[in-house]
């Protein structure tokens, strides 16, 4: 999460889709989605696990940001920066889904 | 020094008490590797975790690494019982998941302690044949031929279907081959499940009992050496979960197995090395087996057992000249697919008179 690249937030708000499985380690949150039989296990760690346990409820990228600035003590729109891909990979992959 | 057996005891009431030193690097490498090896990664990382053995900040990582890789396996395997169950449910055949995400999701306080190499499903001898059919419509291939057609359906434990991506899927007819596997009452399998959700999808999962008697027959039937995790299973089972022990006693007695859970409840306590009281350790301090226990069980637990042996023993649980007849012909001479897969027509010849003149006269 730290190295990704600066892009757009994903509009909308999401949360996680009910077909994933999921494992967690010390360090890490391993998801799969069970839709595409073909995907491998994404491996999230660091602020990403924060990330994946702040979309259990449906929410907006942004307030995801907001909410990891206010626990790791850090400016919103790094923090943003940092999760836009990993979110917008995580709903290519069908982890995280549109909300309603 | 802590060993595999210990990491895989922790967390159990009464487990024994780990070491409260770092281990020195061969030592710690060869706990790790061990630990991967027995799927106890889990174990070993909560060990660390909660302080009972302590690490440097390197075999933390190295502990983590290891569990991470076991765990992305478990959810791959997971996506594969999903997939899997809703095919057999797609055809209408009935199943129920084994051991595997079926233990870590229920008697497993997180899943992440429990991990797998394959999956398992038990699936109704009627519509055996169907299952497998639609295993290879969906992509997979039996690992081996039967020894005749309708052999497995009728007497067999099952096959091993491997799936285009080499996973392995364990689809079963009964819990194991030989005589304990052909004397258990297949009905009681399919008894109301207990489910397990997954991902959103419910799989039908084996009831308490038939599971609890599934982790006893899996512990000391399947391996020559048991394994670690089908003894923790056992333990798991008995002294974390409110297991009715007079149900399992009246379905072993049924099953005509109590020495298998008489076996696995000493075996475990005696490798875990446990020091916890409980009612079935009391039944197995003083339970004599009957005759055919005690052939039955010599056949998967003497130092020559064999596949083929346990076979031959299956003759003693059959009921009936024509099933005796048919399973014994199918046996000793079965079609040439599963000769060749096995060695070929001589070899079995030879393996069967061997086994011919061991059995003729049964303890």
């Amino acid at each position: 999460v730290n190295e990704a690249p600066s892009r757009p937030l994903v509009d909308g708000t999401h949360f996680v889709h009910a077909a994933v499985v999921v494992r967690r380690a010390p360090d890490a949150v391993l998801v799969l989605p069970l839709d595409d039989r073909a995907a491998e296990p994404i491996m999230l760690s660091g602020t990403g696990v924060a990330m994946w346990e702040a979309f259990a409820r449906p929410s907006s990228p942004r307030a995801v940001a907001a909410t990891l600035a206010r626990e790791f003590s850090t400016d919103q729109d790094d923090v943003a920066r940092a999760i836009a891909p990993v979110v917008a990979q995580l709903l290519a992959a069908g982890a995280l889904t549109e909300a309603p | 020094m802590t060993t595999a057996v210990q990491i895989a005891a922790h967390g159990l009431p009464a487990a024994p008490a780990l070491v409260n030193a770092p281990l020195e690097r061969g030592s710690w490498h060869a706990l790790l590797q061990e630990s991967s090896h027995q799927r106890v990664t889990g174990h070993l990382v909560r060990a660390l975790a909660d302080g009972s053995v302590p690490a440097t900040d390197e075999q933390w990582r190295e502990a983590c690494d290891e569990h991470r890789t076991a765990l992305a396996l478990d959810l791959v395997l997971d996506r594969l019982l999903v997939s899997t169950s809703l095919v057999l449910r797609e055809a209408g055949i009935a199943h129920r998941a084994l051991k595997g995400a079926a233990l870590a999701y229920t008697v497993y306080p997180e899943p992440e302690l429990r991990s797998y190499g394959d999956i398992d499903v038990l699936v109704e001898g009627a519509r055996y044949d169907d299952a497998i059919e639609v295993l290879h419509a969906d992509g997979g291939r039996a690992r081996f031929p039967e020894p005749r057609p309708g052999f497995t359906r009728r007497f067999g434990k099952g096959v091993c279907v491997v799936t285009h991506d080499q996973l392995e899927i364990d689809v079963h007819r009964t819990f194991v081959a030989g005589p304990f596997g052909l004397a258990l009452d297949i009905e009681d399998l399919f008894a109301p499940p207990t489910h397990v959700h997954i991902g959103g999808t419910e799989i039908p999962a084996l009831a308490p009992v038939p599971r609890f008697l599934h982790a006893c027959f899996h512990a000391v039937l399947g391996d020559r050496l048991p394994r670690l995790v089908p003894l923790r299973d056992v333990a798991q089972i008995m002294l974390t979960t409110d297991l009715d022990v007079d149900a399992v006693l009246e379905c072993a007695t049924r099953w005509r197995a109590r020495a298998v859970v008489q076996h696995a409840v000493l075996t475990t306590w005696r490798v875990l090395q446990l020091d916890a009281q409980h009612p079935l350790l009391a039944f197995a301090h003083t339970f004599t087996p009957d005759r055919f226990e005690r052939t039955a069980l010599r056949s998967y637990v003497a130092s020559d057992r064999s596949y083929a042996t346990q076979a031959a023993a299956g003759v003693l649980a059959l009921h009936g000249t024509r099933a005796r007849a048919a399973y014994a012909r199918a046996l000793l001479l079965p079609q040439r697919d599963y000769a060749r897969a096995r060695g070929g027509y001589l070899a079995r010849l030879r393996r069967s008179a061997r086994l011919a003149r061991h059995w003729k006269q049964p303890a």
